[in-house]
């Protein structure tokens, strides 16, 4: 609709104030205004994956009239497979959005490149907190009861979302999710990066002959940790890093937040640094029934630590293979022998 | 051949003045790179002293649990781990508690490299 205007506005004028005007009329089309005027934007830290920018912006007319903080958020340069498309991202966050979930509070999906060369998103801007470090480094002995609650409860409603809604339909079909599945997976990428980890092999061994019988499956969030959520003065703004969303055995979330490597700097506060498994539970089961059996727990918590191991690795190579040179990304491989540790314990094997 | 101060020594008292001297005068958006830095460097250090021995004990660890000692590294750990893959660890006993005994000190030799703090936990 705006696409012969911006043309004619890029004759003279530098790359940079072509895009910005492109987007500001972007805008301002889908805002229903008279006019968007973008003041500020800045990138925001976080999302190797994406790339995040909050756009401080005027708005004249319309529904959002005033000045605003919004989140555009796109694929970075390199995409890594396997995580989902914006257009998937911005249906999964429509969704768990109507379902009362805590998250930005989706605004517009634009496909169209020629807008910003890459698909892109605009969401709310949310403020908190996302740093696992800060935290959980000022926390009494009982942790946060409230955020604790918020996140049992927000994980609930994720998993109230069931397979068969039409909007998820891409999500792919809930019944080729198993154990074994991820088994199989998880040794593929081990023998592709030719890491030979026998305490790794134990593990997974482990898993296979130990998985509990599986559950209904439901909406996951995929990677529901302290560190992908914002919080304030105790309480949860919104869940965040939906691009590993599927559906699964809700354990199997609850696993991957309870897991001792996202603790950050309370291990002993076994709810993801934040609380007690009791506390958090107790706010789960204010929105969804669910039991988890402390052997549950633990074949969860091993699968979510043999993941974390195998992500770990292939960090570490994409520093070693030369495509991503990074300091963080190779001391991500020397986390290895602490997930090691965890997993001889939790599996009983530490001798 | 030994020249002093030698590779770990070299890096103890770089990472001394990194920390004492650089840190303090870092701007704070930099201080998370500057300790990254000095755990990497820490790390180092320890694996000058003792990453030889540390793999030479692996190996010959895994070797005795394949009783083949004679293999090269990776492909005792490669068989090692084919081993445990098929299930040939899987029944409790003997077998499996030299296993369990060997991942552990093997685990707790690579910790007391990349981060010793945690074996005291």
């Amino acid at each position: 609709m705006s696409g012969p205007n911006v043309a004619a506005a890029s004759v003279s004028q530098p790359e940079a104030q072509v895009k910005k005007t492109r987007l500001e009329l972007y805008l301002c089309a889908q805002a229903g205004a008279r006019r968007v005027t973008v003041n500020n934007q800045q990138r925001l830290s976080g999302g190797a994956i994406q790339e995040n920018w909050l756009l401080e912006v005027s708005v004249e007319g319309g529904g959002y009239a005033g000045n605003q903080r919004w989140v555009l958020r796109s694929d970075a340069q390199s995409v890594v497979q396997g995580s989902l498309s914006r257009a998937q991202e911005f249906a999964v966050l429509s969704t768990v959005h109507r379902a009362g979930v805590k998250v930005p509070r989706p605004l517009w999906l634009c496909e169209d490149t020629s807008i910003h060369g890459r698909a892109f998103f605009v969401m709310e801007w949310v403020s908190g907190i996302t740093s696992g470090h800060r935290l959980t480094s000022q926390l009494g002995a009982q942790g946060d009861l409230q955020l604790v609650a918020d996140l049992g409860t927000n994980l609930a409603r994720i998993h109230c979302i069931q397979p068969g809604e039409a909007s998820l339909a891409f999500l792919g079909n809930p019944q080729q999710v198993s154990v074994q599945t991820s088994i199989d997976v998880l040794r593929a990428v081990l023998d592709r990066l030719g890491a030979a980890q026998p305490v790794l092999e134990w593990g997974l061994r482990w898993c296979e002959s130990n998985a509990p019988k599986s559950t209904a499956r439901c909406l996951l969030h995929g990677d529901f940790r302290t560190g992908n959520y914002l919080a304030e003065s105790g309480s949860l703004q919104a869940v965040l890093d939906w691009e590993f969303t599927g559906w699964g055995d809700p354990r199997e979330d609850i696993g991957w937040f309870t897991a001792r490597c996202w603790r950050f700097a309370r291990p002993d506060l076994e709810a993801g640094g934040i609380g007690t498994l009791e506390h958090f539970m107790r706010g789960y089961t204010e929105v969804s029934p669910l039991t988890v059996e402390p052997e549950e727990l633990i074949f969860w918590q091993v699968m979510a630590t043999l993941r974390w191991a195998v992500i770990a690795q292939q960090q570490a190579q994409r520093h070693l293979s030369g495509e991503e040179p990074s300091l963080e990304l190779a001391l991500t491989g020397r986390l290895v022998p602490e997930l090691e540790l965890d997993i001889l314990r939790l599996t009983g094997g530490l001798r | 051949m030994t020249i002093r101060p030698d590779a770990s020594e070299l890096l103890a008292i770089a990472r001394q003045t990194l920390l004492d001297e650089l840190l303090p005068q870092l701007p704070a958006n930099l201080r998370y790179q500057a300790l990254m830095i000095a755990n990497a460097m820490a790390i180092a250090g320890r694996e000058c002293v003792q990453g030889e021995p540390a793999q030479a004990a692996e190996h010959q660890q895994m070797a005795e649990l394949l009783e083949k000692a004679s293999t090269p590294s990776t492909d005792v750990r490669q068989s090692l781990c084919r081993a445990i893959r098929q299930g040939d660890f899987d029944t409790p006993g003997a077998e499996q508690e030299r296993l369990l005994s060997a991942l552990s000190a093997i685990t707790r030799a690579r910790l007391s490299i990349s981060n010793p703090k945690v074996l005291g936990q």
